[in-house]
């Protein structure tokens, strides 16, 4: 083995999921489709689809979505992710604006030494200013996987360790990210930029521990 | 927290206790699972204890003839690859003249992990003079080393000349700041269409690196694709037991500031002046014969032997060529000192 792996290839895979949507947000009956792209566990594309839900007995407007995403730098069909959830606003105060979006995964890979696939989940929270032309929003979240199925590749098995468990694991990792989002409306097109910060759950501190996107919607 | 909030947290944090104590959901944290256990988990692994850890270590041969020490690759590596140097090759094995050291440095390989603050070059200095003059009292050693195992090597020699009668330094590393410059750009393959960058990258949908098991995991990742400047078998890869990667991340980051060399360990390497070994494949682009030629200056004595058709893993893929070089050397070295001896008998 050469003179390992430095913090700089530590560092870039390192670089961690800081999952949201690239839109602000919708009024009832609105719809868009996104698309984004970024650093955001590996360089990404993701597209993705939202509607505005009125739904009375919340009395709130809801904005679920889908999303897929693809690593793009070197599109492999084996590595992939589906997502699915809803953003709404909890709290509206004159200007301030406080939303949260919740969202499920499913995440394939299949890499050098496993293949898997992880049941995840993030939360986001966000706050600020929704204008009519413009939004600006702090952004915190958290995602986690919480259960992924390994199977050791033969590679691994032949070459490091025989004995290396297939099956199901809980709590694989986590990832706790802080940063700012935000954008401009221009006629039905939106362009979003999201930045910011990572940490793994348990504080641990990440070598590049950055994510950043750029995305565009298009409402109808 | 009114009670209906409380009994639906209570309810979350049961069934995520549950799920993690199912039968059939395995913990990722625990070794064993995706990584094997290390020396001081599991007593089945050979192993002594000292300076405040447990190193895995297997010895070979006679203790009362002179002793070889190996020190691994990585930083984080361990001495599996070793095993072929270790055999009977052609007809010479080195327990035949020499008690043999294989051991995995600190927190690498099958030996107790530790946390960052542990691993600095001082700290792993320590660790190798103390297994010298424990398993080599009074006398001094041959040390073997490959890749950053020959910067280790150097990095004792550099303050310890006195306690090595011999080293073989299999494809070093750069020994100091300059030359880790040179050569950085060229180390790892940081291609954002690379396929094992990405999949190094995307695995942060499944792992995160809180313990040193799924950091370990991951650092594996890398292992077979990263380096393709190495000429490294595919086909006939060295194998490891496990990967270090806090004592990979934290003894570079100990060295390396603002991504620049911040180490020297030539600086009193003029004090060795007992002939030095390099070894390197010929198809070894980044550590290979052109950067020895230049790491060999550092010493006062010392040969270059650049064996065809090898890459970085040469002392795997082409063992009994290395061990040929290797014993031709410590033969030298041996007739050498007999000659001194008779010398100083004559005298």
């Amino acid at each position: 083995m050469g003179i390992a792996v430095v913090s700089l290839v530590a560092a870039l895979g390192a670089s961690r999921v800081a999952n949201a949507q690239a839109f602000s947000r919708l009024e009832p009956g609105q719809q868009t489709v996104t698309a984004e792209t970024g650093l955001q566990s590996a360089v990404v594309t993701s597209l993705g689809y939202a509607a505005g839900l009125r739904v009375g007995l919340l009395d709130r407007t809801v904005m679920p979505f889908a999303q897929a995403t693809l690593p793009v730098a070197r599109p492999d069909l084996r590595d992939f992710a589906v997502r699915t959830g809803a953003q709404t606003s909890l709290v509206s105060a004159g200007w301030f604006d406080l939303s949260a979006q919740l969202a499920v995964e499913v995440a394939e890979t299949d890499n050098s030494i496993y293949r898997g696939t992880a049941l995840r989940s993030d939360l986001v929270l966000l706050a600020g200013h929704y204008g009519r032309r413009w939004f600006a929003v702090a952004e915190a979240g958290y995602d986690r996987a919480w259960l992924t199925y390994v199977k050791n590749s033969d590679w691994y098995r032949a070459n490091i360790y025989s004995d290396a468990k297939d099956g199901w694991y809980s709590g694989t990792g986590g990832t706790l990210h802080a940063g700012a989002k935000g954008g401009m409306t221009l006629g039905p097109v939106e362009l979003v930029l999201r930045a910011g910060v990572t940490r793994t759950e348990t504080l641990q501190a990440l070598d590049l521990p950055f994510y950043a996107t750029l995305g565009a919607s298009y409402r109808f | 927290m009114n009670g209906s909030k409380a009994r639906f947290v209570t309810v979350l944090l049961t069934a995520a206790a549950g799920l993690a104590a199912c039968d059939g959901i395995n913990d990722p944290s625990q070794d064993g699972n995706l990584v094997p256990r290390t020396a001081d988990e599991d007593s089945t692994i050979p192993s002594v204890a000292f300076a405040g850890t447990v190193f895995h270590l297997q010895t070979y041969g006679d203790p009362s003839k002179p002793v070889v020490i190996f020190l691994h690759g990585g930083p984080g590596g361990d001495f599996r690859g070793f095993g072929r140097l270790n055999d009977r090759q052609g007809g010479y094995a080195l327990t035949d003249d020499h008690f043999v050291v294989m051991w995995d440095q600190r927190g690498s390989g099958l030996s107790k992990r530790h946390d960052c603050d542990v691993f600095t070059n001082d700290r792993v200095e320590a660790d190798l003079d103390e297994l010298v003059d424990r398993v080599s009292p009074g006398r001094s050693v041959t040390l073997i080393g490959e890749s950053w195992g020959g910067m280790y090597a150097s990095l004792y020699i550099n303050h310890h000349p006195d306690k090595v009668a011999a080293a073989v330094l299999i494809e070093p590393g750069p020994l100091n700041g300059k030359m880790f410059d040179a050569v950085i750009g060229d180390l790892y393959d940081i291609d954002v269409f690379s396929e094992w960058l990405n999949d190094d990258a995307w695995d942060g949908k499944f792992f995160s690196p809180d313990d040193h098991a799924r950091a370990d995991y991951h650092r594996l990742l890398g292992m077979r694709d990263s380096q393709p400047k190495f000429h490294q078998s595919a086909q006939d890869p060295a194998p490891v037991w496990r990967l270090g990667a806090v004592a990979n991340h934290c003894l570079m980051d100990h060295s390396v500031k603002d991504g620049k060399g911040a180490y020297d360990f030539t600086d009193h390497l003029a004090a060795f002046t007992k002939q030095v070994l390099f070894i390197t494949g010929a198809e070894s682009e980044v550590l290979g014969a052109t950067l020895q030629a230049k790491q060999r200056q550092f010493y006062p004595a010392s040969q270059l032997v650049t064996i065809a058709g090898a890459g970085h893993d040469v002392g795997w893929t082409h063992a009994a060529e290395t061990l040929a070089a290797i014993h031709a050397y410590l033969a030298d070295l041996a007739a050498l000192a007999a000659l001194a001896d008779l010398g100083t008998v004559g005298q």
